[in-house]
């Protein structure tokens, strides 16, 4: 068995047996450690209707760089972002240097982050079940990148994920969810009452488009996957009767 | 309603193991033409009297979805073709471990699309619960890695056993990705998963094949 094998399968056990969302997360950070990747943050696009903290599962990227990449509002520009739109498998912000004709701008932002403590990391995808994709993203000085490395942070990546999840569910359990509006109500009456998108639009005078984009915001908020699931989630929640 | 056949079976459903074999001939060879025009079957080494089949058939009879497991001491693909998936030390063929491959489902979607994991995973759910009432300790198959974090939300007791390894050139390749193998224990907590997460789907349990007894 390789190093990075044995370390990966060692952490994945390691993980199971864990509970709470502060021992997985430190066990996570001192997993990724031994390659060289020192901060780490699992993160999903923001979306409306969900604030940004709600967005961000893990991080321990230091506060000020955090704080300075909000400011200046980085997310929009940064072309590691912009990358995952582009690839559907993990690459590294090597990769985004090597394979892009980067903009002034975008080579400022990648440079900042060395004065942060870090000069490459990894981009790991994890697809949910909402569909929406989450990001595991390690990072550090030199981390170690190769192939075999990239396979075991890929695997972690997707192992913690699962695990902080369950972990922040555990921890929230009991809680309500985001409420829907008026608006995203009205819409999930008709979606219930079997109409589709073209007829809402008409009924209500609005584009297919708008009533397109409110029923997926109430299916994120109903944490449903498919339209039938979130009419159920929001007749269950009491969002709407029929 | 999931239905089990053994290998042995076949001279006494023709029709369903053929129709399988086509089935399996649209999803892998064609990429999903339905319905098939040819008369080619999908065949290979481990079709044979030892392996046990699950259909889910509709209400004509007519295939949605099927796979196939088999004892690793005489038919594992892993440790034929891919033994470099195995790392956790564990033997690649072993009495109690079965496994999976050749799960299909129609219409034939990506991995990551809800409607595929909507047809596979009652499968999956069947095949585990018949290694429960056998006496199987594990089931393993290889997966494509992208799709782990499916197979963990099913269950958190899915187990890698080994890092991904590219094929057919790679993630950078059409047609190309990346694959490992994992294997789910055959416990009463992963049952549990299992039926939670099938919960409200209809035949999870493994049943015989019409006209049968297994």
């Amino acid at each position: 068995m390789t190093a990075y094998g044995k370390r990966t399968l060692d952490f994945v056990e390691r993980l199971r047996r864990l509970t709470g969302y502060d021992a997985i997360s430190r066990e996570i950070r001192t997993s990724l450690e031994w390659f060289g990747l020192t901060h780490v943050t699992a993160w999903s696009m923001p979306v409306p209707g969900r604030s940004p903290d709600d967005c961000v599962l893990l991080n321990s990227r230091p506060a000020d760089y955090l704080a300075h990449y909000a400011r200046n509002n980085h997310v929009l520009r940064d072309p590691v972002v912009t990358e995952i739109r582009r690839t559907p498998g993990p690459f590294s912000w090597r990769d985004v240097r090597a394979r892009r004709n980067l903009s002034r701008a975008e080579i400022a932002i990648m440079d900042e982050a060395r004065d942060f403590d870090a000069d490459d990391g990894l981009m790991v995808p994890i697809f949910t079940p909402s569909g929406s994709v989450m990001m595991f993203s390690p990072c550090g000085r030199q981390p170690d990148l190769s192939p075999p490395a990239r396979a075991a942070v890929e695997i972690i990546g997707i192992c913690s994920f699962q695990a902080l999840d369950r972990a922040r569910e555990e921890q929230t359990e009991g809680t309500a969810p985001a409420p829907l509006t008026p608006r995203e109500r009205e819409i999930m009456r008709w979606v219930a009452a079997g109409r589709s998108d073209d007829d809402i639009a008409a009924i209500l005078s609005i584009t297919t488009r708008t009533v397109t984009w409110h029923v997926e915001n109430a299916k994120r908020k109903l944490d449903a996957f498919r339209r039938p699931h979130a009419v159920f989630q929001a007749l269950r929640l009491g969002e709407i009767t029929l | 309603m999931i239905f089990v056949l053994n290998g042995r079976d076949r001279g006494a459903h023709p029709e369903l193991f053929e129709q399988q074999f086509r089935f399996r001939y649209e999803v892998f060879v064609r990429g999903g033409e339905w319905p098939a025009a040819a008369d080619v079957l999908a065949v290979d080494r481990y079709d044979d009297d030892d392996a046990v089949y699950f259909l889910d058939l509709d209400d004509e009879s007519r295939i949605r979805a099927s796979g196939r497991i088999t004892p690793t001491v005489t038919s594992s693909l892993i440790a034929d073709c891919f033994p470099q998936l195995i790392e956790n030390r564990q033997a690649r063929r072993a009495p109690a471990t079965y496994e999976c491959n050749r799960a299909v489902a129609w219409p034939a979607e990506p991995v990551l699309h809800a409607r595929h994991r909507i047809a596979t995973f009652p499968l999956i759910a069947a095949m585990l619960e018949w290694c429960a009432a056998h006496d199987v300790a594990y089931l393993q198959t290889m997966i494509e890695t992208v799709a782990l974090s499916r197979y963990l939300e099913l269950t958190p007791l899915t187990q890698p056993m080994g890092l991904s390894h590219p094929y057919g050139g790679g993630r950078a390749c059409p047609g190309g990705g990346e694959c490992m193998a994992i294997r789910w224990p055959v416990c009463s907590e992963v049952l549990a998963d299992l039926r939670r997460y099938a919960g409200g789907t209809p035949g999870v349990t493994a049943a015989p094949a019409p006209g049968r007894r297994h």
